[in-house]
């Protein structure tokens, strides 16, 4: 049914909306130019669209937890993110979380499986 | 990929982004989405197809601009769109057919210009009314929105401390009806309607002329006086509505529009020739009877004063009586029974 595909379409969103934060900032402990990184990001399996990504780095920037750099030397100017001191301990902390939160999504599903 | 018409239209994409950017973000996210949009140009192996898809994958500029920008980007949120339609809703069903019958009456008692005018007179007045008071109601919760003086559940302030004693009783949760404010913002526009309306229509004509009730001297400083009064209570009863209980600042909004209202007309009457002289010459003229001018401006100067007095009183007792209220449910402590 449409409706059923639409609205899982809306809850997988919401599952990997926090996903893509933590998988930035662990790509970006190397320096990288946004379509590179989505190009990574890709390769990875974390499928994200450049209009959530790039306003995304930009926030991401503002709040302290990525630097950049232009570069001049390539045959385009290219912004260069990458993580900050701080972003390395917020990307620490939601690794945590995210280990946490996998083992008790684990844990449920078997309760709920036997 | 170089040629004119694929730069033409990255450059309109990437400009259909930016001017909805603040400018000091502007230059530097122009400069790096003309490279990511090279970039990706690139990956698809270029040309104008290559252009338009990578656009097509990119969105809307409006809603890319949009996750560039932090703040929120409307006018009336979720929590006050409810109220904000039902006022909204309620102010035009009550006050457009009233402008419509009173001014088609009015046009058509004395149709000095022929009835289709007159007519026309009316419907004009009606709609133009209409779009005054549904901007001035979306402008007045616009501004409520974005400074936030609108309560929580129990009259806290909004993103405040929330104490889960001050939770109104099941069923008594209003003080202060919709009904109750609908009727104070109708009165208030009809009365800023009337001042404008009776300076062209009057039941005198002078050569075809009307002669205005109000003497035109006060349209100098009384009117826009009385004009920004007016506007402040419309907010207060709005204000009113939107918040359904009586808070501390309410109180004090609504007491001192009160104060403004009786001191401006106490002060009008007192020190000002409010009926033009044509006017009351036209009525001597006419009916052979004198204005009473001194006694009917002091008792409407009483009533003002009463009614003021009267509802400043009434809503610092009905604040009073819902703090205690709330303060009896907190050391209560059990659950009222519904009903």
């Amino acid at each position: 049914m449409d409706d059923v595909e639409s609205i899982i379409a809306g809850h997988l969103q919401e599952v990997r909306r926090g996903s893509v934060v933590l998988a930035c900032l662990s790509v970006l402990r190397r320096p990288h130019y946004g379509y590179a990184l989505l190009d990574l990001l890709k390769a990875a399996g974390i499928d994200v669209d450049g209009n959530t990504l790039y306003p995304l780095l930009r926030r991401l920037e503002r709040q302290g937890l990525l630097t950049s750099a232009w570069t001049t030397d390539e045959a385009r100017p290219r912004k260069y993110y990458r993580v900050s001191p701080s972003g390395e301990r917020v990307r620490e902390r939601l690794a945590a979380e995210w280990a946490a939160l996998d083992g008790s999504i684990k844990t449920l599903l078997q309760e709920t499986d036997t | 990929m170089n040629d004119g018409r694929s730069n033409d239209l990255i450059e309109r994409y990437v400009w259909a982004v930016v001017r909805r950017l603040p400018k000091e973000t502007g230059v530097d996210v122009a400069q790096e989405l003309r490279t990511t949009i090279a970039d990706m140009v690139e990956a698809r192996s270029g040309g104008e197809d290559a252009v338009r898809g990578v656009l097509v994958e990119l969105g809307d500029p409006a809603r890319l601009a949009a996750g560039y920008v932090a703040k929120p980007r409307h006018l009336i949120g979720p929590e006050l769109y409810p109220t904000y339609v039902r006022i909204l809703t309620a102010l035009l069903l009550v006050i457009v057919p009233l402008v419509l019958v009173v001014t088609l009456v009015a046009e058509l008692w004395d149709p000095v210009d022929g009835v289709p005018l007159g007519v026309l007179a009316g419907l004009q007045a009606a709609v133009q009314t209409g779009v005054m008071v549904a901007f001035g109601v979306t402008l007045v919760f616009a501004v409520l929105e974005r400074y936030g003086v609108v309560p929580g559940e129990a009259g806290g302030p909004r993103g405040g401390a929330w104490d889960p004693a001050t939770l109104p009783p099941v069923g008594g949760g209003r003080q202060i009806s919709i009904g109750g404010s609908v009727a104070g913002i109708v009165f208030l526009s009809l009365l800023l309607g009337w001042v404008v309306w009776q300076r062209s229509h009057s039941v005198f004509h002078v050569d075809g002329e009307p002669v205005a009730f109000l003497d035109g001297a006060l349209w100098d400083l009384w009117v826009p006086v009385l004009v920004v009064i007016v506007a402040a209570g419309i907010a207060v009863e709005v204000w009113k509505a939107v918040a359904g209980v009586w808070t501390a600042a309410l109180v004090v909004a609504n007491v001192a529009v009160n104060a403004a209202f009786a001191a401006f007309f106490v002060a009008l009457l007192a020190t000002q020739r409010v009926v033009a002289p044509a006017f009351e010459a036209e009525l001597e003229r006419l009916s052979g009877e004198q204005l009473p001018g001194g006694v009917v401006g002091f008792a409407f100067a009483a009533v003002v004063v009463g009614i003021s007095v009267w509802d400043s009183v009434d809503c610092v007792l009905a604040w009073r009586r819902r703090r205690r209220e709330a303060a009896l449910g907190a050391a209560g402590g059990a659950p009222g029974a519904p009903g």
